[in-house]
């Protein structure tokens, strides 16, 4: 490991929780928008983070170190974030969220890519229940919709 | 084993704006994308603005499903929207009234990743827009029944180009795509005497299960920034010594198959073979097969006699050799029998 004289540059990050993470400024500006906010010079030290908490951000930060590391092969790197979005899939929104509003398009797209693995091959039903989505259709609402797409619905596998 | 998967306590996704839901739904089979349009009202025309479009016709039963399918898509989906990325993959004869719509409706949408199977497009023939278009980035085209590329290719844009069973009749085929940066020919037939690859930007390239005429395709390979070679379980290339202008800076990476029939004809192979590595002798790194080192060791005989046999495997600039497959039983043999040097 080479060690630098230059005295290595750090930001502190304030999430919604008020807690702050002092972090190297390589490392936070990955992410666009605290890049966008240093570059213009809108933020001081201490970048507020309103959208993200501490709990999703210890794993956003795990994510970024990782990635700043020139040295990790292109291997290693995809062994990482298939590790990395084996998480509930309530996390996995979560970091969605924060990776948007923080624009980090690799992390975006490797959780995104995690929830479309989770709905590969289910029936809609399985994907409501699992999702937990709100079934604002009224019942003939719904049928409507279905006998309106019937061509999309040939042999619909159970679960 | 079925993977149980937690039910969600909230709709989180609800708190997801849609632009991140069209993007989860782009990486799906269109089949089960549209089939979200029930989940609730948020979600009713969320399939009609997706990015990317995924056509297989193994999700359907019935290929007249299937063309029905794809026809409500194109038809149904919003056309303001940036299609990116189109991939269709159709078993059976294809029909030329959705062949031809779909092609139409790629090329209008200057899609920029394009990915078509077609297990037998009969009469249909292989479209203009396949030769030639200013949108396209990627290009995957692979066939059931070998189809001939008859005329060269304009692709101002392409950097990736995935061509499988594909017969090569025409010499110079890639030179009018000047930004492709790799080329991957797979399964396909070289029918013509030479073949020539003219690629200013191109670093990689992968051929893998090809066939030439009885007497060999001779390659000609112009470029320059070539840094990654893969030969995977074809006959050797007859490749032009000059041709290969190669800089300190590369590594080519050669993985050369022989069928090991012990006949008269795998001697010429052979020294095919030799002749083919005396071209690249300049690569920082080569890796051999198994297979195809003992082609070599086998013909003792015909080392002593080629001229080139000093040259097999003197890489100057070699780094490291590796040797794929089977490594202890190669050396095994090794120690067993009289060796020429390596590396």
């Amino acid at each position: 490991m080479a060690t630098t004289t230059t005295e290595t540059k750090m930001l502190t990050l304030c999430t919604s929780d008020k807690q702050q993470f002092q972090i190297e400024e390589t490392i936070a500006l990955q992410a666009v928008t605290i890049r966008n906010m240093v570059e213009d010079e809108c933020a001081s030290n201490v970048i507020p983070l309103p959208n993200v908490n501490s709990k999703i951000m210890i794993q956003i930060i795990e994510y970024l170190k990782k990635h700043v590391d020139s040295s990790v092969s292109k291997e290693d790197m995809e062994k990482f974030d298939s590790a990395f979005v084996e998480k509930k899939l309530s996390e996995i929104f979560d970091i969605i969220l924060a990776a948007n509003y923080l624009n980090i398009k690799n992390l975006l797209d490797i959780c995104c890519q995690r929830v479309a693995d989770v709905m590969k091959n289910k029936s809609p039903e399985w994907v409501r229940r699992t999702f937990n989505i709100v079934n604002d259709f009224t019942a003939e609402e719904e049928a409507k919709i279905r006998k309106e797409h019937e061509w999309a619905f040939e042999g619909v596998d159970e679960d | 084993m079925v993977k149980r998967t937690r039910v969600l306590k909230n709709d989180r996704l609800s708190r997801i704006p849609d632009g991140i839901l069209s993007q989860i739904l782009s990486s799906l089979d269109t089949k089960h994308a549209v089939q979200t349009c029930i989940l609730s009202k948020r979600w009713k025309y969320l399939w009609t603005s997706l990015p990317s479009l995924n056509f297989y016709s193994t999700s359907f039963k019935k290929l007249s499903s299937f063309n029905r399918f794809v026809q409500h898509v194109l038809t149904l989906r919003d056309h303001s929207v940036r299609l990116t990325n189109f991939n269709f993959s159709r078993r059976g004869s294809m029909n030329w009234r959705l062949f031809n719509k779909v092609i139409n409706f790629t090329q209008s949408h200057n899609v920029e990743n394009l990915y078509f199977h077609f297990e037998d497009i009969g009469d249909c023939g292989f479209p203009n827009y396949l030769y030639s278009s200013y949108s396209l980035k990627k290009l995957q085209i692979s066939f059931g029944y070998s189809q001939s590329l008859r005329k060269p290719l304009y692709f101002e844009e392409l950097t990736i180009l995935n061509l499988k069973v594909v017969s090569f009749i025409k010499p110079d085929l890639f030179s009018s795509c000047p930004k492709l940066v790799e080329l991957t020919i797979v399964n396909c037939s070289f029918d013509l005497d030479t073949l020539t690859i003219c690629a200013p930007q191109l670093a990689r390239l992968n051929i893998s299960y090809c066939s030439g005429r009885e007497n060999g395709c001779k390659i000609a390979l112009l470029a320059p920034k070539l840094t990654l070679f893969t030969l995977d379980a074809c006959h050797p290339l007859m490749l032009s010594k000059n041709d290969l202008p190669l800089v300190d800076t590369q590594i080519i990476n050669l993985h050369v198959y022989l069928p090991r029939t012990p006949d008269v004809r795998e001697k010429k192979l052979t020294l095919d073979l030799i002749s083919m590595l005396h071209c690249l002798h300049k690569a920082r790194s080569v890796i051999l097969s198994f297979d195809t080192i003992e082609s070599i060791y086998d013909c003792d005989d015909l080392l002593n006699n080629s001229p080139d046999a000093e040259i097999v495997m003197d890489f100057p600039r070699c780094q490291y050799c590796f040797f794929v497959n089977e490594l202890d039983e190669f050396a095994n043999k090794r120690n067993s029998r009289h060796t020429h040097a390596v590396g």
